[in-house]
């Protein structure tokens, strides 16, 4: 399931912040099924966005938007993790789902 | 260059199919990521085609139909829609012209128009159902959009190829003889008159429903008389211009009356397999097109769903106990 697969990314180290295209690489996702994944797991709050700090006129390059794991994210996506695994719950399901 | 552009422009496509406020967000993020990819074009090109090509997430309103807005499903609905308002005139113009034979044949000889009628009715009222079906269900920006243009094509096709392929050898020589230019012409002009029409229609009907139908088929009829006319003028040219008043050519051409076509100031006019077949697939080829903008043009008010009230980049506060 491509949820899994982008909260098993995170997971790999909870504390690394990650990208799209580094998210893309590791799960294997297209853009087209990552973004959207990203959106509503921001919305659940189980990953918070940041914009990186840089100057695009320094770096020749605009900035780039980093995703990272909340605590709250961390915790529940962990059980959600092992639910999808083993069994998908109608709970997660609605609880992923917009 | 042209990658260059054309990601901008998938990339603008996709971003316009999210609601409003998270637009500005998703586009800044994904051009700082296909900035990443430069010097791949290809993986630039692939990175916003996929996005382009998904299905946006989007709140739903109560009861209302999920609409087909992703570029890639919705390019493959209208090529479908494409080859339906093809197909389906075509094979309703057999049928029609079919029963109208049959119904010659059980009268002994006599008019076809009870059965070309009948068929008319029942081919028509098919096609319309059809097209007000599909047209209900079609996203917001249906009309005018890729399908105006293909449906052009496909109709100029029918107006072209439709009497080309069935006139009789001397007709068809003839017909060559006017050249393509001719039938070029007849298809163009029909297809101007029943374009401004379709989107006259489209648009007043958001406003009336009954205004927009009124003016749609009105139009429909006035683009049929304009083709048919443009079309006998100019297929048989001045020597052989029909005896009877010109807005008699299409009712009684549909129903193969022969009245209005029975010899005039010149004897030889006479109604061929193309003049029998072209207004019946004129017809039939308008019909299903209009009902589906109209049924659009209905459906847009539905299509018009409130944003979400979170935004990207926010994370909600968290829940208190």
């Amino acid at each position: 399931m491509p949820v899994t697969k982008v909260l098993a990314a995170f997971f790999a180290d909870v504390t690394a912040e990650r990208y799209g295209l580094d998210l893309m690489r590791e799960t294997g996702l297209a853009s087209g099924s990552l973004y959207p994944i990203l959106i509503r797991l921001t919305e659940a709050g189980w990953v918070e966005p940041h914009w990186e700090q840089v100057d695009p006129a320094e770096a020749g390059r605009p900035p780039r938007k980093y995703y990272r794991l909340t605590p709250e994210g961390a915790a529940r996506s962990a059980e959600a993790v092992r639910s999808l695994r083993g069994k998908r719950s109608p709970a997660t399901e609605a609880s992923l789902a917009w | 260059m042209v990658s260059r552009r054309l990601t901008g422009w998938l990339l603008r496509t996709a971003a316009a199919r999210w609601p409003v406020q998270y637009r500005e967000e998703l586009a800044r993020e994904w051009v700082g990521e296909i900035a990443a990819l430069e010097g791949s074009a290809w993986r630039q090109l692939a990175f916003a085609l996929s996005l382009a090509w998904q299905r946006p997430v989007r709140d739903k309103l109560p009861g209302e139909r999920p609409a087909i807005v992703g570029l890639g499903l919705a390019s493959v609905r209208q090529l479908g829609l494409a080859g339906l308002a093809t197909v389906l005139p075509v094979s309703g113009c057999v049928l029609v012209l079919l029963a109208g034979g049959i119904s010659q044949g059980i009268l002994g000889g006599g008019s076809p128009g009870l059965g070309l009628a009948a068929g008319l009715l029942s081919v028509g009222s098919g096609l319309w159902m059809l097209g007000s079906l599909l047209g209900r269900r079609a996203p917001a920006n249906a009309v005018p959009s890729i399908l105006s243009v293909l449906w052009v094509l496909a109709a100029t096709a029918l107006g072209v190829l439709g009497p080309l392929s069935l006139v009789d050898s001397d007709s068809f020589f003839e017909v060559l003889g006017a050249g393509p230019r001719t039938m070029l012409l007849v298809g163009w002009l029909w297809l101007s008159v029943f374009g401004v029409v379709t989107l006259a229609g489209f648009w007043l009907a958001r406003r009336s429903r009954w205004l927009g139908y009124v003016t749609a088929v009105a139009g429909m009829l006035a683009s049929l008389h304009v083709a048919v006319i443009a079309y006998v003028w100019l297929h048989f040219g001045r020597d052989y211009v029909p005896a009877a008043s010109l807005y008699r050519l299409v009712p009684e051409t549909l129903l193969m009356t022969d009245a209005p076509l029975r010899p005039g100031t010149n004897s030889s006019f006479e109604i061929t397999d193309a003049t029998e077949f072209f207004p019946h697939l004129v017809l039939l080829a308008m019909i299903l097109p209009l009902s589906y903008a109209l049924a659009a043009a209905r459906s847009r008010h539905r299509a018009e769903v409130p944003a979400p009230a979170t935004a990207i980049g926010h994370t909600p506060e968290p829940e208190q106990p």
